[in-house]
């Protein structure tokens, strides 16, 4: 048989990778564009903000309960006298930062559970799916205080208690997508070919996975922001470390007398939270293979 | 021809020889037999068809020689398969592993869902050797662009780059021929390789079935339905009813002396192309009813019986067992041992 049996065509298709073609749906969604843009923002701002808007966040710095704008401070002093500006560019850091990490905590643990649910099935699923139902029954927010108040509130500890709580809807998601991969005769053609159980979860089934995946990251960080905002409030936040959620809960008492000391916070944890669900939104457009030309 | 990547193997006797093999399927708490008996040779560079109805244990019995009967419900019950004298029923998971894709590989019915989605065809042939074989990311690479062109993809260089939804369902099953062939295997099982392309393709393909065993030199276990194809590409038949062996023999004594009644049922079943004289086309044949399920069969007796014309009173009593008829032809057939009287 020749070697080459079909003519080259004039111009052959360059060849889409998965990833490109995905961002050319996401970038059709604006508003999924500008999510990432507000996102991008408030990043940068958190990276190199205190770098160059300087006062301390911590400290006293004029009188307290200072309106925006009747001082050098724009966005007024909160009942301590401390610099919301500075509160907010430096908080930014710790609310990003446990939002990021509890979602990394929540995929770890729903990926690694879900998976090997799903991929061995019988009694390993009826195991895994038992302790995950186990923690979907824990009423979360009271399960989270609990942890953080049994171990000190670090900002480590703060993350994983999200982490712990918040994985489960990860497990199930995993364990379904694996359930209907495992099936397929991808899988079975891999195993002719002598690919081992670890190499089929984890470079066979898991990137086929990919998609559906990376939407739940993109929300779960929402969410663990939200959820790191809601412990904060109720006091079980760093003390060492400026958040969001903690200048809500420091300045509620005052709320009639300085409105802005919970809604400048306030503002930029909703900004972020719907960034991050646009973003989501976007994700999976941009994976629905319905919605995708070729 | 690329280097090759692994010594020649000297021993006597057949590659692969497979030994009272029986395979269960547990079925509401029972084991059903889904194949029973089942004993044949394959030698190195020799191609062996495996023909039946679909139901009748070809696919399971492929399986069951890369140790992938699905358990549960499946396993193979009784026998034994040797590799080279190894016997592959006792061998562990890591054993398999480096059997399976190595020694034995295959290729199977639908080509446009065996390939992985997510990587491109040149990842896919490249950690193939990988796995087997340890080379390096960009050797691994070479063998890849290497192994396409050799399954006459053109431009194989630019290929190697692209994502299985980007080519045909001919393509792809020559990647997945690609894909089964790098390493070299001594067996390739294709389990229906066509049956899912066109007929053109489908003449292709197997164009390059022969060639690459004439280059490979693997023996090859083709499983297909299709007379035509047996009859082009095999040099020896092997006819499987309901999870028995019931003929055997070469290909030439196969198409024109078919000794059981169900292998000359198969034969009268290929639709003739040319028209008779009087303009009518010739009714088609079929073998009346189905294969029986494995759990319908009884212990004994023959389990074509019930479809068979010339079926007598002995066919439901006692089960045949294959009897010689000659130049090394079996059949599993009352009638061939009475005529033998």
């Amino acid at each position: 048989m020749s070697e080459v049996t079909i003519g080259q065509p004039a111009a052959a298709p360059q060849p889409v990778s998965p990833s490109r073609q995905a961002w050319r749906m996401f970038r059709q969604n604006h508003a999924a564009v500008v999510g990432l843009l507000v996102l991008l923002a408030i990043l940068l701002i958190s990276a190199i903000g205190p770098l160059v808007y300087t006062v301390p966040p911590g400290e006293m710095v004029w009188m307290p309960l200072t309106p925006p704008g009747r001082s050098a401070y724009l966005l007024g002093t909160d009942y301590l006298g401390r610099d919301l500006l500075a509160g907010l560019i430096n908080g930014g850091r710790v609310t990003i930062a446990i939002g990021f990490s509890a979602a990394l905590i929540t995929l770890f643990i729903g990926v690694a559970v879900g998976a090997l649910a799903g991929f061995f099935g019988g009694w390993v699923d009826t195991v895994l799916m038992r302790i995950t139902e186990f923690f979907q029954v824990l009423p979360n927010l009271l399960f989270a205080m609990v942890v953080v108040m049994l171990f000190s509130p670090t900002l480590l500890n703060i993350s994983i208690a999200i982490g712990v709580v918040s994985w489960t809807s990860a497990a199930r998601l995993t364990r379904a997508e694996f359930m209907r991969l495992r099936e397929m005769d991808f899988v079975r053609a891999e195993r002719s070919i002598g690919a081992g159980n670890a190499r089929l979860i984890w470079k066979v089934i898991l990137p086929n996975a990919g998609p559906p995946l990376i939407v739940v990251a993109a929300l779960s960080t929402g969410t663990a922001i939200l959820f790191e905002a809601g412990l904060s409030f109720l006091g079980l936040s760093d003390p060492n470390a400026m958040s969001w959620g903690r200048m809500i809960g420091d300045n509620r008492p005052y709320i009639l007398d300085s409105s802005w000391g919970v809604t400048f916070p306030g503002i930029a944890i909703f900004l972020t939270v719907l960034a991050i669900s646009l973003i989501g939104d976007g994700l999976n457009d941009a994976f629905n293979p319905k919605l995708r030309q070729r | 021809m690329p280097e090759p990547l692994k010594p020649e193997l000297l021993t006597s006797g057949p590659l692969l020889s497979v030994r009272d093999l029986e395979i269960v399927f547990r079925i509401d708490g029972q084991d059903v037999p889904v194949v029973r008996d089942l004993s044949f040779d394959i030698e190195a560079g020799e191609t062996l068809g495996i023909v039946g109805e679909s139901g009748c244990g070809k696919s399971i019995t492929a399986l069951s020689l890369l140790g992938l009967v699905p358990n549960p419900p499946g396993r193979v019950s009784k026998g034994q398969i040797l590799l080279n004298g190894e016997d592959l029923t006792r061998a562990g998971e890591a054993r398999l592993n480096a059997v399976r894709g190595n020694d034995i590989s295959m290729v199977f019915q639908e080509p446009m869902t065996s390939l992985n989605p997510v990587y491109t065809i040149g990842e896919q042939i490249a950690e193939t050797v990988r796995v087997h074989f340890g080379l390096s990311r960009a050797a691994a690479w070479d063998r890849a662009v290497e192994m396409l062109s050799q399954v006459g993809i053109p431009s194989p260089k630019t290929r190697a780059h692209d994502y299985p939804h980007q080519l045909s369902g001919g393509m792809r099953q020559r990647v997945m021929i690609a894909i089964a062939l790098v390493c070299e295997p001594k067996i390739l099982i294709a389990d229906e390789p066509t049956t899912a392309l066109d007929v053109t393709v489908q003449a292709q393909i197997f164009d390059l079935f022969q060639d690459l065993q004439e280059r490979f030199g693997a023996a090859i276990i083709l499983i297909t339905h299709d007379i035509g194809v047996v009859a082009q590409m095999t040099d020896r038949v092997m006819v499987m009813y309901a999870g028995r062996k019931i003929e055997e023999g070469s290909v030439a004594s196969f198409i024109r002396d078919p000794r059981h009644p169900y292998t000359r049922g198969l034969i009268s079943c290929i639709p003739h192309l040319s028209l008779p004289p009087s303009d009518v086309p010739a009714p088609l044949f079929e073998i009346p009813g189905v294969v029986p399920s494995a759990r319908e069969l009884g212990a004994s007796g023959c389990a074509f019986a019930p479809r068979c014309s010339h079926a007598s009173g002995r066919c439901a009593a006692e089960t045949p067992t294959l009897f010689p008829v000659g130049d090394g032809r079996s059949a599993a057939c009352w009638l061939e041992v009475e005529a033998a009287r």
